[in-house]
């Protein structure tokens, strides 16, 4: 054996380290580039080595032949597994995604499809149920997970609501509170119940029609639902709701007078000075002169 | 012993003073851990961290709104954020990157969005070495042994991968670029970011800046040819969004949104910036886009934005910034005391606090947050103000210096420290943005639209009756790109650019080398006609910068002068009345109007133009014909046996001599098509 032929065989293990941490079959060059350069062989010698080990071969890159220590079969499986790791996949995405894969394009699609179904079989990866509205299966490296369903369902819920995640996933704490502290177990359905969690509470309790403040608070929340997760209301859209109702100096009162008690935040604006008489009126005014243009509910969670 | 210990000189107390220095404007600095209270925006910091936790599942970028007044603290959180997100307080150790963290303050040309967040992302990203490793060299390592199946710790596999395969590294590089979609160029230029190698030409090229031939060949990469950067530079943002891939989430932050608008009325600017980062929001999955917006913008956002460009911005909350209460205001101004050093002694009693607050009271506190709370800004400039009061010394200590003298001094600071850093590389961006404000500044009246690529003009500006219309290109790139372009734009000039002035913009520091014979040609040729070679000096680049800057922190309300909030229409009549020689004649060169040619204009030539056109918008004539619009209006105006016009937009101008071809039945009010 020359010296070659022994430099070659002692760093046969590590090729094969180089080629088990690939997911994708290597030319000869970059198997060498992986190898510290004290253990490099020439590359006809390795090339030859690969040959005759029993490493498959896959189409050539850029002219040179590739290689890697798994048969096609095997490489979808590394590769199926990879894809599923970023999360549940339709079959589909999965085929799609990995038989465009340059290596696996001689293998084709229904190949893949089928080393998906085997992969099922032996349950090394789980057909799960299809989501909540949904009517594709998806497949997954673990079994169900309730926490992936309702996921799926906030996002629609979300959609559906026009209400940000956050809103929903605070109506979410408050169900899981709401559950712990009754020792109840949850409801059957309980994505509605979060939707209803997160309503108004001004619809829950009605408020008295003489109580103006009341009654402000709750046409904040009216104009913008989100408004009770932090977001604001314009003054002037408030003011209109109650433009029949309330004369400004009862209205502007009242919002302060809600402000002192914390239940409102007002926020100021620095350019009344540009605004012609009518929009300046529909601002709030305190004592200070200060103008105010937008309203957020206090302690919003 | 209560209170501080200061001198007696007044300077002193002032310098002393623990609630100066208020306004935090970059949050890669300014406050530290030690003043900032956490209770304070904590439900809003909170949601921010829910939002991170959301885009690293991979699934949608989340958008977050921040509303806050001037002074309620948006900056500051910004920095608490960073600060989470991202620990530079101490050199850290090379480790993977967990999330990217991105500050983009808004102050750029709203029609240059693509072009200022990348750069900004850029600047971000490689920020460093004085804090450590980059976040970008991070990005780039941690994707690169995850894509490679690299195990143990990060800094000990990429310090035997640069000893043992530093040479194979760029195929490595190019093998995860096509794995992850990457643009070749963008790999190569980080593969010469990780390699340190010619790094100041790599950080130039990933912010977007104009380089040398040179520089392009040193980097293997190719010369833009486009002079519309946009494009590529979304092309480049995307790049780094699928650099970082799905399981690592880009927090940009968008600050001052109102710092885009030239007016405190431009809905536009608002309109673009909703366009923009709906257009960010779907283009990757791992995005947390924060927008900070000041809360007195509400109203013209609602109207400006369009609801599906607003419901992206929000797709994940929208919050505001609540004012103080009294018990957290407290708690700020104890921060502020405790965080230099004026404590009077170590007991935490109620009063031992009031001790160390005073010369304020528990009275001043509650007089300055009132019933309905107020902004940090505002309770910490009036417990300045009152915690000088308190020593006896606060009117004696300078007399009360007026915003002009302020205004003045402000701006000179700028100017210094500006042109301490400015390098040629900057001066397309700061054209870009700043001619846009002297503009603004000096004719309110005028329009500024985008030039249009065909003309390879940057922007037009037009005088509001079609007096006058000036073209503008500005023409920072080098040797063949520099050719191409200004062939390209005496092929398009007048017919194309429709515009009665060409005005060249190029940095005096570099001037077109004469080995560029046939660029100097063409601009010559350009001279020839309307065309004007402006070079602009470092002195008018340097205040044009400074122009922008303090308009857009007025815009935003964070530019503060001793406690006082200056507003933009303030700073607006301050630079008219103090604008820098430079400056004006730069201005005068962009709006002197055109030769009047008013005297030369006749019939006879509109006729002749429109013996050859039949029919055309006045805006078209006047271009062809190199005479305001207006003036030729008059003229048309005036000889209705032979024109005809029809107002409206555009404005047309028509042959209405007898047998004009436009005329079915010879009636002059009657064109043909009517």
């Amino acid at each position: 054996m020359s010296v070659v032929a022994d430099a070659v065989a002692e760093t046969g293990s590590l090729v094969r380290k180089v080629l088990s941490q690939s997911d994708q079959p290597l030319t000869v060059d970059q198997i060498l580039s992986r190898l510290p350069a004290h253990l490099r062989v020439p590359a006809a010698e390795l090339e030859s080595h690969l040959a005759t080990e029993g490493f498959s071969e896959y189409p050539a890159s850029r002219g040179k032949r590739t290689f890697l220590d798994r048969t096609p079969t095997e490489l979808a499986r590394v590769l199926i597994r990879n894809a599923l790791q970023r999360g549940p996949q339709t079959k589909s995405e999965l085929a799609g995604s990995v038989a465009k894969r340059k290596a696996l394009e001689a293998f084709g699609r229904k190949a893949v499809e089928r080393v998906l179904d085997q992969m099922v079989q032996e349950r090394q990866i789980y057909k799960l149920t299809p989501f909540v509205a949904a009517r594709t299966p998806l497949f997954s490296l673990e079994r169900e997970n309730p926490r992936d369903y309702v996921r799926h369902a906030m996002r629609k819920v979300s959609e559906k609501l026009g209400l940000p995640l956050a809103a929903l996933m605070t109506s979410v704490r408050e169900l899981s509170s709401e559950f712990e502290e009754s020792g109840a177990p949850p409801p059957g359905d309980a994505s509605a119940q979060a939707v209803g969690e997160g309503a108004p509470d001004v619809q829950a309790e009605p408020v008295r029609t003489d109580d103006l403040g009341e009654r402000l608070l709750q046409g904040i929340v009216e104009i913008n639902p989100r408004a009770l997760y932090g977001d604001l209301v314009l003054i002037a859209e408030l003011r209109q709701r109650f433009d029949f109702q309330v004369d400004k100096p009862t209205f502007d009162g009242e919002l302060l007078k809600l402000a002192g008690r914390h239940r409102v935040a007002l926020h100021g604006f620095d350019r009344a000075g540009s605004l012609s008489d009518a929009e300046r009126d529909q601002l709030v005014v305190d004592a200070q002169g200060r103008h105010f243009n937008a309203v957020s509910l206090r302690n919003a969670p | 012993m209560s209170g501080p210990a200061v001198g007696d000189d007044p300077a002193s107390i002032v310098r002393a003073n623990p609630f100066r220095g208020s306004i935090v404007n970059d949050p890669w600095g300014g406050a530290s851990e030690e003043t900032d209270v956490v209770r304070i925006h904590q439900d809003v910091f909170d949601t921010c961290l829910q939002a991170v936790a959301h885009a690293r599942l991979g699934t949608s970028s989340a958008g977050v709104i921040v509303y806050g007044e001037a002074g309620s603290g948006k900056t500051h959180l910004i920095g608490r954020l960073r600060r989470r997100l991202i620990d530079t307080t101490i050199a850290p150790d090379f480790k993977s990157l967990s999330q990217a963290f991105v500050y983009v303050r808004l102050n750029a040309n709203p029609s240059a969005l693509w072009r200022h967040v990348r750069q900004r992302i850029a600047d971000d990203l490689l920020r460093g070495p004085r804090h450590g490793v980059s976040q970008l060299e991070r990005m780039v390592v941690t994707r690169l042994m995850e894509a490679t199946g690299g195990a143990g710790h990060i800094r000990e596999w990429w310090e035997y991968m640069l000893e043992e395969c530093r040479d194979t590294l760029p195929d490595l590089m190019e093998e995860f670029g096509a794995n992850e979609q990457l643009s070749q160029d963008f790999v190569r230029v980080l593969t010469q970011v990780v390699l340190k190698q010619h790094r100041g030409d790599a950080a130039s090229w990933l912010k977007g800046m104009p380089l040398r031939d040179e520089a392009y060949a040193r980097l293997q990469v190719a010369a833009p040819w486009e002079t519309d950067g946009e494009d590529e530079s979304k092309a480049r943002v995307a790049d780094f969004l699928r650099l970082a891939g799905p399981r690592l989430p880009l927090v940009l932050c968008f600050d001052q949104v109102e710092a885009l608008q030239s007016r405190p009325d431009d809905g536009d600017a608002l309109f673009r910036y909703g366009q923009f980062l709906s257009d960010l929001h779907d283009t990757d999955r791992n995005l947390v886009l924060i927008s900070c917006v000041q809360s007195s913008l509400l109203s013209q956002m609602s109207k400006a934005v369009p609801r599906y460009s607003l419901d992206r911005m929000r797709s994940f909350a929208a919050k505001s910034l609540q004012p103080l209460t009294y018990e957290l205001a407290r708690e700020v101004l104890l921060h502020r005391v405790r965080a230099v050093g004026h404590r009077a002694d170590s007991s935490d009693s109620a009063a031992a606090e009031a001790a160390s607050l005073s010369p304020l009271t528990e009275d001043d506190i509650r007089q300055i947050v009132g019933t309905i709370g107020c902004t940090p800004r505002v309770l910490l400039d009036q417990a300045a103000s009152r915690w000088e009061g308190g020593t006896g010394l606060s009117t004696d200590i300078e007399p009360h210096r007026s915003l002009d003298h302020r205004l003045s001094e402000e701006w000179q600071t700028r100017l210094e420290s500006i042109r301490a850093v400015n390098r040629p590389e900057e001066t397309e961006r700061i054209l870009g943005n700043g001619i846009r404000r002297l503009v603004r500044l000096m004719e309110p009246e005028w329009r500024i639209e985008d030039g249009n690529k065909q003309g390879g003009l940057d922007f037009i500006l037009s005088a509001p009756r079609g007096e006058a219309r000036v073209g503008v290109a500005i023409i920072e790139s080098s040797h063949k790109r520099l050719t191409k372009r200004l062939k390209d734009l005496l092929a398009a000039h007048p017919a194309t650019t429709r515009v009665q002035k060409v005005v060249l913009l190029r940095d005096e520091r570099r001037p077109i080398p004469k080995t560029s014979v046939k660029a100097l040609s063409y601009v010559a040729e350009l001279e020839k006609g309307d065309g004007l070679l402006a070079p602009v000096g470092p002195e008018a680049i340097a205040a044009l910068e400074a122009i922008h800057q303090l308009l857009g922190e007025a815009a935003a309300g964070d530019l503060d002068l001793e406690g006082e909030q200056v507003g933009q229409l303030t700073v607006e009549d301050w630079l008219r009345e103090n604008l820098p020689m430079p400056l004006k004649e730069l201005a005068d060169q962009l709006l002197t109007p055109v030769q009047d040619a008013s005297s030369t204009l006749t019939g006879d030539q509109l006729q002749e133009l429109l013996n050859e056109v039949f029919v055309t918008s006045i805006d078209d004539a006047a271009a062809r014909l190199g005479v305001p619009a207006a003036i030729l209006t008059a003229v048309a105006e005036g000889r209705r046996d032979l024109f005809g016009l029809i107002h409206g937009e555009p404005a047309v101008v028509f042959s209405a001599r007898q047998g004009s071809r436009c005329l079915a039945s010879g009636d002059p009010q009657q064109p043909e098509w009517n």
